[in-house]
């Protein structure tokens, strides 16, 4: 495998940083590991999906709910903006702050993992930001 | 869980649900500002006796009926009295306010008088002919401007339900279909869903800019210099035509527009660049971003009690209008004053706030404010909406009837209970 597909695979998260071997073993690539351990870390704390989610920045506008393409599909009333009300949404606003409550539904979900970013692009307050 | 409706702003959300638990409240669809203000109801600081101030100054808790007499005889002994607030409360509230105004000969004033003033007069008297609403931005809107206004902040989902993300009958894509712009005097959380990002100069920056499209759309603008009103000419221009291109505008304006010393010029300029917009096939539909759950029904009341917005003067037959609230106060014209559920002595000007405190005053509230704290009486009240049932007017004049998930606690009564009672007695 050539560098540039293990970083793509690294980033999909199909392989782990320790199966490139030559970074841990050689020298010559210490100022890399430390980099590429930076750039990582962030994404251990996200879901599979690659969304991070900061619940103390969401005020619970439900945009999230609204743009989600599954919402739409699973409960069709958000799409004309009406707040989620069915366990169906991937997005659902509880208690004043969105949750994810089925995250396999997300289209960013492998293993179709479709580039879909909706939900970062609405969110005003940045609460949620996809690694 | 149970539908109920939100009062915590003028969206007045009714598409949410809650349930009630020992000591808290799950809620679905509400947002941050409507959960925190529907679970106010297990506020533990909450005011459940009515209080009454003694010769020493301090509030002591006297049963309601004793309030009610004390109110009572507090409002026979007063020849100018002064009912204010009316916002948060109910329809059926604030006509019992209207008909106590009345009887009394006293002076109605709702906050809308200090919040849109002429600008909800002229919206509801109907000398704006149409009467859109929100459903209508939803399914028609394809340029969305919001000026002076953070609804980001201020209204969370008015951007989700009405205006910038829903699909409507003309907007298949939701976002897709429209534009957003976006005017203020700083960088907004509301400018990150625009396309159009225009920060205006804090001085005159929006009556420049204002005079400048007006020109612009005209077609007889003179030459521009480097920016327009703060803002770069190159945006001031991408964004004109692209009000020109539209079919359908929905303009939401707010205090960043009108509480300006310069509103004089920019409010007439508004009203000029709406008529620009809206001939031929084109429409432009302007509306203000009132902040409480129910200023727009204390002012069609007052409008269908006495021909007035607010700030109405009933010692005359026809009432009358009173010039200025402000200088009625400072003057010292009144002699007592109920306050429903507003706290007038944090919000309102200092010389106005003095002279208030000075006043008995008859509160009602469901927490202890700064307001209940100088009063003689207070009222402890239901919190609309979560105990009560009624009416309330979204901020395009929609009513939406209530639909209480609660019941008060012991010995509080609702806003409408106690008025009734008062005015029995009188």
């Amino acid at each position: 495998m050539t560098c540039m597909a293990f970083a793509t695979r690294l980033a999909l998260r199909d392989v782990e940083l320790k199966e490139c071997t030559p970074l841990f073993e050689e020298e010559q690539y210490k100022t890399q590991l430390t980099e590429l351990i930076n750039l990582i870390t962030p994404l251990l704390d996200t879901e599979e999906t690659g969304i991070k989610l900061d619940e103390t920045k969401c005020t619970g506008c439900g945009n999230c709910v609204v743009v989600c393409p599954v919402d739409a599909t699973v409960e069709p009333d958000t799409a004309s903006g009406k707040a989620a009300r069915t366990t169906e949404t991937v997005f659902r606003v509880e208690d004043g702050i969105v949750k994810i409550i089925n995250l396999e539904r997300c289209r960013r979900f492998p293993p179709d993992r479709m580039n879909c970013r909706v939900c970062e692009q609405g969110c005003y307050v940045k609460a949620i930001e996809i690694w | 869980m149970q539908d109920t409706v939100c009062c915590g702003c003028s969206v007045v959300c009714d598409d949410v649900a809650v349930a009630v638990k020992k000591t808290n409240l799950q809620s679905l669809g509400l947002c941050r500002l409507g959960h925190e203000y529907c679970n106010s109801v297990f506020n533990k600081h909450r005011l459940t006796t009515a209080l009454y101030k003694d010769g020493s100054g301090k509030l002591r808790p006297i049963p309601t009926k004793d309030a009610i007499q004390r109110a009572t005889s507090l409002l026979q002994d007063s020849s100018r009295p002064l009912f204010i607030g009316w916002s948060n409360s109910t329809q059926e509230a604030i006509q019992l306010g209207l008909q106590l105004s009345k009887n009394k000969k006293g002076i109605f004033d709702s906050t809308a008088s200090f919040e849109y003033g002429q600008i909800l007069r002229n919206k509801l008297q109907g000398t704006e002919s149409e009467q859109i609403k929100l459903d209508d931005v939803r399914d028609y809107a394809d340029h969305i401007v919001y000026w002076g206004v953070n609804p980001a902040e201020s209204h969370h989902r008015h951007a989700s339900r009405f205006s910038v993300f829903p699909k409507g009958k003309n907007i298949p894509e939701g976002r897709e279909s429209r534009v957003v712009s976006v005017l203020d005097v700083r960088k907004t959380e509301s400018m990150g869903l625009a396309n159009h990002q225009l920060i205006l100069s804090p001085t005159t920056g929006d009556v420049e800019f204002l005079q400048a499209l007006i020109g612009e759309l005209k077609g007889t603008q003179q030459p521009l210099a480097e920016k327009v009103g703060g803002v770069p000419t190159i945006e001031f221009l991408s964004f004109a035509k692209q009000l020109r291109e539209a079919e359908t505008i929905a303009l939401f304006y707010g205090n960043g527009l009108i509480h300006t010393t310069h509103s004089s010029q920019s409010l007439p300029l508004l009203k000029q660049l709406k008529s620009i917009l809206n001939r031929g096939k084109r429409r432009c539909w302007t509306f203000p971003m009132v902040a409480y759950c129910n200023t727009i029904g204390s002012v069609k009341a007052s409008l269908k009690s006495s021909k007035l917005p607010f700030s109405v003067d009933f010692s005359s037959n026809p009432p009358k209008p009173i010039t200025s609230i402000f200088k009625s106060l400072t003057d010292g014209q009144f002699d007592c004053a109920i306050i429903t559920n507003w706290d007038a002595l944090s919000l309102l000007p200092g010389p106005m706030a003095q002279a208030l405190s000075k006043l008995p005053l008859i509160t009602f509230s469901t927490l202890p404010t700064l307001t209940t704290k100088k009063a003689s009486i207070v009222f402890p009240t239901a919190l609309m909406g979560a105990e009560t049932s009624g009416t309330a007017y979204r901020m395009d004049g929609v009513s939406i009837p209530l639909k209480p998930f609660k019941k008060p606690p012991q010995g509080v009564l609702t806003e409408e209970n106690v008025l009734k009672q008062i005015l029995v007695a009188l």
